[in-house]
C-alpha cells in the first residue's frame, strides 16, 4: 500500500515536471515570435558599444531563441543583449527570491483567512451543522465580510499606493502588508470557493447520518473528531487544486506591486527587457515566472495527495 | 466615435435587463445593492451615445487648466490635464464596460468550450484542452498583456494603420478574455465532471445518446448553467480589475509602448497618481477609483446575493 503510494507520488511529481517543461516551451516560443514582430529600436551609443555583435545582430529571433535553449541545456540563461552584455542569471535570481516569497505568503495568508471566512460562513448558514447566532455576533460578522468586499474591489496598485503613504521602514512588517494587499485580491474568491464547497458537503447523506449516530456538529470552526471536520476534510480535496490554480494571478499582482513599490523583484528586468527587446533577459524572466507558478501549483497538489489519502488521483 | 458606443450600449442594457430580472425573481437584498452599485457602469455607455459630441470637449486636454476644484462649469473639476472628470469618467466607464463586454464574449467562448473539452472522456482531448487553459494560467497576465499590446501598437506603427478607440478596446478585451478564459474554464470543467458522475449519464450513455450532446444539452444547458452564470457576473469585476492594472503598468512602465490603449477608468487613474501621492487635485482620482470600487464591488455583492440560499430553520 505504502509503495503504491510513493509510486502515485513520484508518477504526479513526473506528470508536473512534463507539463512544465512543454509549457516553458510553447510559452518562450510565442513570446519570441511576439517579440520578433516588434521593429529594433534606436538605442543610446553607450548600450549600443557594449550590446549584441555584429554577428548576433545578423541573427532571426528564432536563430537567438534557438541559441538560448541550447544555453539553457547547460544552465546557461546566456547574456544580456543590450544591459552590458552581462549575465542574465546575475540580474534575475538575485530578483527571484522576492517575487517567489512574496507570491507564496499572498497565497498563503489569502488562503488561510479567506478559507477561514467561507468555512465560518457556511457553518454559521448551514442548520444542519449549527442554529443561527445571535443578532449581535450576525452583525459583527456581516461587517467583517463586508469589510473584505470592499477591500477586495480596490485595485492592488492603489492599496500599494495607500500603503505606501503608511508604511513603515521594518522590512518584515512591510512584507506581510504588501502580502496582504496582494492576497486580499483573492481572498474573497477563496471565501466563496470554500464556502460553496463545504455547503455542498453539508447536503451529502453521510453527514445526517453521522449526526443521528451522535457525532458532534462542531463549533464555529471544524474542529477534528466533528462532523464539519470531516466535512472540511472533504471539501479541501477541491479546494486545494483551486487556491493552486489562482497562483498565476497573484503573479501577476505581485508584478504590479513591484512596479508601484519599485521593489527589486522579476519586474525590473521585466521592464527592462521588454522596453529594450533583450531577448535573453524577457525569456528568462518568463521561465522563471512559468517555474515559479508551476512549483507553487505542483506544491498544492501534493499537499492534496497528503491529505487526502483516498482521493483518485488522474495520471 | 459615437457609433462606436451603440453596439457596448446594447450589449449593457441587455446585461442590465437579464440582472434585474435575476434580482427580481432571487428578491434577495444584497443582490439588489449589488446591482445597483453596477448601475454606473452599465448606464454609461447609453450616457456617451446620447451626450453625443458634448463629451469631446470634456476629454480634450487644456493644459491651461489644471486641477480646477469642482464647481458651476464642472461638476467634478478638472483633472491634471485639464480635461472635466465627469466627461472623462463617463468615457471612461463606457469604454471599460466595452472592454469588458468583449472579454466576456471571448472568455466565455473559449471557457465553456475548453471547460467541456477538458471534461471529456477521451483522454487526449481532455490533455490538449486542459493544457491550453494551462498555457494562459500560467503566463503572468502583466506580462502576456504587455508584450500583446506592445506588439499591436507596432503593428500599427508598421501598417500605418490608425487604430480606432474601437479598434483598441475590441484588442484589449480579446487579450483580457484569452487572460480570464480559464477561471471559467477551470470552473464548467470542475462542474461537468461532478455532473457526469451521475447515474443518469450512464443511461444516456446506454441509449445512444452522443457524448457532446450529453455534454452541451444534459451537463451544461440543463444543469450547470445558472452556476456558470454566477461565475461570469464575478468575471466582471475580475476582468475590470485586471484591466486597469494593465492600463496602469503600461502608463507608468513601459514608456511609449504604453500610449497603447483608449481612455479607460484604469487610464485615469494612471494619470491622477501624482494625486494620490502628494494629495493635489484629489478629486481627480477619486471618482474613476470610486467607479472600479463600485463596479467590482456590485459584481461581488451580486454573485453573493444570488448564490446565497434560504435557509429556513426548523426549531
Amino acid at each position: 500500500m505504502q509503495k503504491k503510494r510513493i509510486m502515485t507520488l513520484l508518477m504526479l511529481v513526473g506528470k508536473a515536471v512534463l507539463k512544465t517543461v512543454f509549457l516553458i516551451l510553447l510559452s518562450t516560443w510565442l513570446t519570441a515570435l511576439v517579440l520578433g514582430v516588434l521593429p529594433q529600436r534606436e538605442r543610446s551609443l553607450d548600450i549600443q558599444q557594449q550590446g549584441p555583435t555584429v554577428e548576433q545582430r545578423s541573427h532571426t529571433v528564432m536563430q537567438r531563441y534557438g541559441d538560448w535553449l541550447v544555453g539553457l541545456l547547460h544552465f546557461d540563461l546566456g547574456n544580456s543583449e543590450y544591459y552590458f552584455g552581462d549575465k542574465v542569471s546575475k540580474y534575475v535570481f538575485s530578483n527571484l527570491l522576492l517575487t517567489f516569497s512574496l507570491s507564496l505568503f499572498s497565497v498563503i495568508i489569502s488562503a488561510a483567512l479567506g478559507v477561514l471566512l467561507g468555512v465560518h460562513s457556511a457553518i454559521r448558514g448551514s442548520w444542519r451543522i449549527q442554529p443561527p447566532p445571535n443578532a449581535r455576533r450576525e452583525a459583527g460578522f456581516n461587517v467583517f465580510r463586508y469589510a473584505l468586499y470592499i477591500v477586495n474591489a480596490v485595485p492592488t496598485y492603489i492599496l500599494g499606493i495607500l500603503l505606501l503613504l503608511v508604511a513603515t521602514t521594518a522590512p518584515m512588517v512591510l512584507l506581510v502588508m504588501i502580502s496582504m494587499v496582494l492576497g486580499s485580491g483573492i481572498m474573497m474568491d477563496f471565501a466563496q470557493m470554500s464556502a460553496r464547497l463545504m455547503e455542498e458537503e453539508f447536503q451529502e447523506p453521510y453527514v445526517l447520518n453521522a449526526l443521528g449516530l451522535g457525532m458532534k456538529a462542531g463549533g464555529a470552526l471544524p474542529k477534528p473528531g466533528t462532523v464539519s471536520w470531516h466535512a472540511f476534510r472533504a471539501a479541501s480535496a477541491s479546494l486545494l487544486p483551486l487556491i493552486g490554480s489562482k497562483v498565476p494571478f497573484i503573479m501577476g499582482n505581485v508584478l504590479v506591486i513591484e512596479m508601484v513599490f519599485e521593489l527589486p523583484g522579476l519586474s525590473e528586468p521585466l521592464l527592462g527587457g521588454l522596453i529594450n527587446q533583450d531577448l535573453p533577459l524577457v525569456l528568462s524572466v518568463l521561465l522563471l515566472a512559468v517555474l515559479v507558478v508551476q512549483v507553487i501549483a505542483a506544491l498544492t497538489e501534493v499537499l492534496d495527495f497528503v491529505v487526502n489519502p483516498g482521493k483518485q488521483f488522474l495520471i | 466615435m459615437l457609433e462606436s458606443y451603440l453596439l457596448s450600449a446594447v450589449s449593457a442594457l441587455a446585461v442590465l435587463v437579464l440582472l434585474a430580472w435575476q434580482v427580481r425573481r432571487r428578491k434577495n437584498r444584497t443582490a439588489l445593492i449589488g446591482l445597483i452599485l453596477l448601475l454606473p457602469l452599465l448606464l454609461s455607455p447609453t450616457i456617451t451615445l446620447v451626450a453625443g459630441n458634448g463629451l469631446k470637449n470634456g476629454i480634450t486636454e487644456y493644459r491651461f487648466d489644471r486641477f480646477s476644484p469642482p464647481s458651476v462649469h464642472g461638476a467634478l473639476g478638472t483633472d491634471a490635464r485639464g480635461r472635466d472628470v465627469l466627461d472623462s469618467s463617463l468615457v471612461g466607464s463606457a469604454n471599460t464596460w466595452a472592454v469588458t463586454a468583449v472579454a466576456l464574449v471571448v472568455s466565455v467562448l473559449l471557457g465553456l468550450t475548453f471547460g467541456l473539452l477538458a471534461a471529456s472522456q477521451r483522454h487526449f482531448v481532455s490533455w490538449l484542452a486542459g493544457v491550453v487553459m494551462q498555457f494562459f494560467e500560467v503566463f503572468p497576465f502583466v506580462f502576456f498583456l504587455a508584450i500583446t499590446l506592445a506588439a499591436y501598437r507596432q503593428y500599427g506603427y508598421i501598417a500605418d494603420v490608425k487604430q480606432s478607440a474601437s479598434a483598441a478596446a475590441f484588442f484589449i478585451g480579446l487579450m483580457m478574455g484569452l487572460i480570464s478564459m480559464p477561471y471559467l474554464g477551470r470552473v464548467v470543467e470542475r462542474l461537468s465532471k461532478q455532473e457526469l458522475r451521475n447515474p443518469y449519464i450512464q443511461t444516456l450513455h446506454g441509449a445512444g445518446v452522443p457524448f457532446w450532446r450529453i455534454l452541451w444539452k444534459n451537463i451544461l444547458y440543463h444543469n450547470i448553467l445558472p452556476s456558470i452564470l454566477l461565475q461570469i457576473s464575478l468575471l466582471v469585476g475580475v476582468i475590470i480589475l485586471m484591466s486597469s492594472a494593465i492600463d496602469y503598468i503600461l502608463e507608468i512602465g513601459f514608456g511609449d509602448y504604453g500610449q497603447t490603449g483608449i481612455l479607460s477608468l484604469g487610464k485615469l487613474l494612471a494619470h491622477g497618481r501624482q494625486s494620490v501621492v502628494f494629495g493635489e487635485g484629489l478629486w481627480a482620482v477619486l471618482t474613476p477609483a470610486i467607479g472600479i470600487l463600485i463596479s467590482v464591488l456590485g459584481s461581488s455583492l451580486l454573485v453573493e446575493g444570488l448564490t446565497r440560499r434560504r435557509v429556513t430553520v426548523k426549531q
